[in-house]
């Protein structure tokens, strides 16, 4: 589980994200972050980090240097 | 259905539903999908007001970033970081976010399950509806070899794009089976004399030249050359060299070309909602870039004139500081005058003098000294 998932934010830091403009409000970025926090944390409580970061990725939040904790 | 499609049919409920509310008043398909991709824009329109506010503030920063690009050259990841700790600072961030990126994805993926099925997930009724169908058309004498194919147990498999065929087979062909089913909906699918159900590459297989083929076949090429426009125009702010600028040319040519090929491969409805919100978003740009520009402007003016108005105070203040001090130092004495002063007061003091009679003997005024007391051993301690 925790394989797939780092394959699919690989691939899409591969072969979408080049083809559209920049957009994260943080850095690290939300793949980079999904990365770390999935390796560190694993499938289940790393993917739920990312999404959260993912849903705090808007407008509406003030974005910044966020890392994973 | 798996996970997935079970997830997906729950998303698709309420867009489904508002869908069938527009098709309901208006009747026309075509007519519909434009008024949706209205009400998503509408119900989006906050997030890109504040994305745009921030983008045309930072704009006017780039000063401040270039600095940075120029310090941290050779580390990017160093310098990525400190832009962003500029954006805190100042309280900007000219991304609009993942999640944002994300948004029409979905609606698309969401609308393009509501459009391949019309019968599950846009009349939102049983599957069971959709076998029933297959059969009375199967029974009617029908050709249903696009619609379905026979698996290998037996059992008629429906198509990617069957239901939407079925639906047109029993409106022409069938519309009692039609009137026995409560909740169907006899989905009209032409719009401005174009057959949206069908898929533009099938009917370039196919192609005769009549409005409705010419305008089917259109259809992904006006999406695509609208998403190349918009890719333009946002690019026209950025900088043009680099390996920055020819990733993003290439980007600018993928994207079109990529939409130009899901266009022709998915029923054109879909490209409607394409061009509807690719045409929906050039206005709400324009206007909101006009607009943004101007408020930001009154903003900085007003900003401007504040600073100027209390620089004039403390000016004012100053000026007035001075004045005191001026009439302050006029009514003091100069070192000048002081130093006489001194000097005057040192020639008139009254001399002292160096004796006095308690040291005269008889003729000599300095014989005892200025301290000599005649009585001083005097035991009653007087003086």
């Amino acid at each position: 589980m925790k394989r797939v998932l780092l394959a699919m934010v690989k691939f899409y830091r591969v072969a979408i994200s080049p083809y559209r403009p920049s957009c994260c409000r943080f850095y690290p970025t939300c793949s980079q972050y999904a990365l770390e926090a999935i390796e560190k944390y694993g499938a289940l409580k790393g993917g739920y980090l990312s999404l959260r970061r993912i849903l705090r990725c808007n407008p509406f939040h003030k974005g910044g240097y966020d890392p994973v904790p | 259905m798996g996970f997935f499609g079970t997830l997906g049919y729950y998303v698709c409920i309420p867009f489904a539903a508002l869908l069938r509310l527009f098709y309901n008043l208006t009747g026309s398909y075509g007519l519909s999908l434009i008024f949706f991709t209205l009400v998503i824009k509408l119900v989006l329109l906050p997030f890109q007001m504040k994305s745009k506010k921030s983008m045309v503030r930072m704009n006017r920063m780039s000063g401040k970033m270039q600095e940075i690009q120029k310090k941290y050259a050779n580390n990017p990841a160093k310098q990525q970081e400190e832009t962003q700790k500029l954006y805190a600072e100042q309280g900007v961030n000219p991304m609009s976010g993942c999640l944002w990126s994300l948004l029409p994805m979905f609606f698309l993926i969401a609308l393009y399950a509501i459009i391949r099925q019309p019968i599950t997930h846009f009349m939102m009724l049983d599957s069971s509806v959709v076998d029933s169908a297959l059969s009375a058309l199967q029974s009617a004498g029908i050709d249903i070899s696009n619609i379905a194919i026979a698996a290998k147990d037996g059992t008629m498999q429906v198509t990617a794009f069957g239901q939407i065929m079925m639906v047109n087979a029993i409106n022409t062909q069938l519309p009692d089976f039609a009137a026995t089913i409560p909740g169907w909906i006899s989905v009209n699918y032409s719009f401005l004399g174009m057959d949206l159900s069908v898929l533009p590459s099938n009917v370039i297989k196919a192609f005769t030249f009549t409005w409705s083929n010419i305008g089917v076949v259109l259809m992904p090429v006006v999406s695509a050359a609208l998403s190349f426009l918009m890719s333009m125009a946002s690019m026209s702010g950025q900088s043009k060299q680099g390996p920055a600028a020819n990733q993003m040319k290439m980007m600018m040519w993928m994207m079109p070309l990529m939409s130009l090929w899901i266009g022709f491969t998915l029923p054109a409805a879909l490209c409607v909602y394409w061009i509807a919100q690719s045409a929906f978003s050039a206005v709400q740009e324009w206007f909101m870039g006009k607009f943004y520009n101007q408020k930001i402007e009154e903003e900085e003016n007003q900003r401007q004139a504040v600073i100027e108005a209390d620089r004039k105070r403390r000016q004012e203040e100053a000026k007035q500081k001075q004045e005191e001090q001026r009439r302050q130092s006029a009514q003091k004495p100069s070192l000048k005058e002081k130093r006489k002063a001194a000097q005057d007061a040192k020639v008139n003091k009254p001399k002292k003098a160096s004796t006095n009679e308690n040291g005269r003997v008889g003729d000599r005024p300095y014989a005892r000294g200025r301290a000599y007391q005649e009585n001083r051993f005097n035991d009653s301690n007087e003086k």
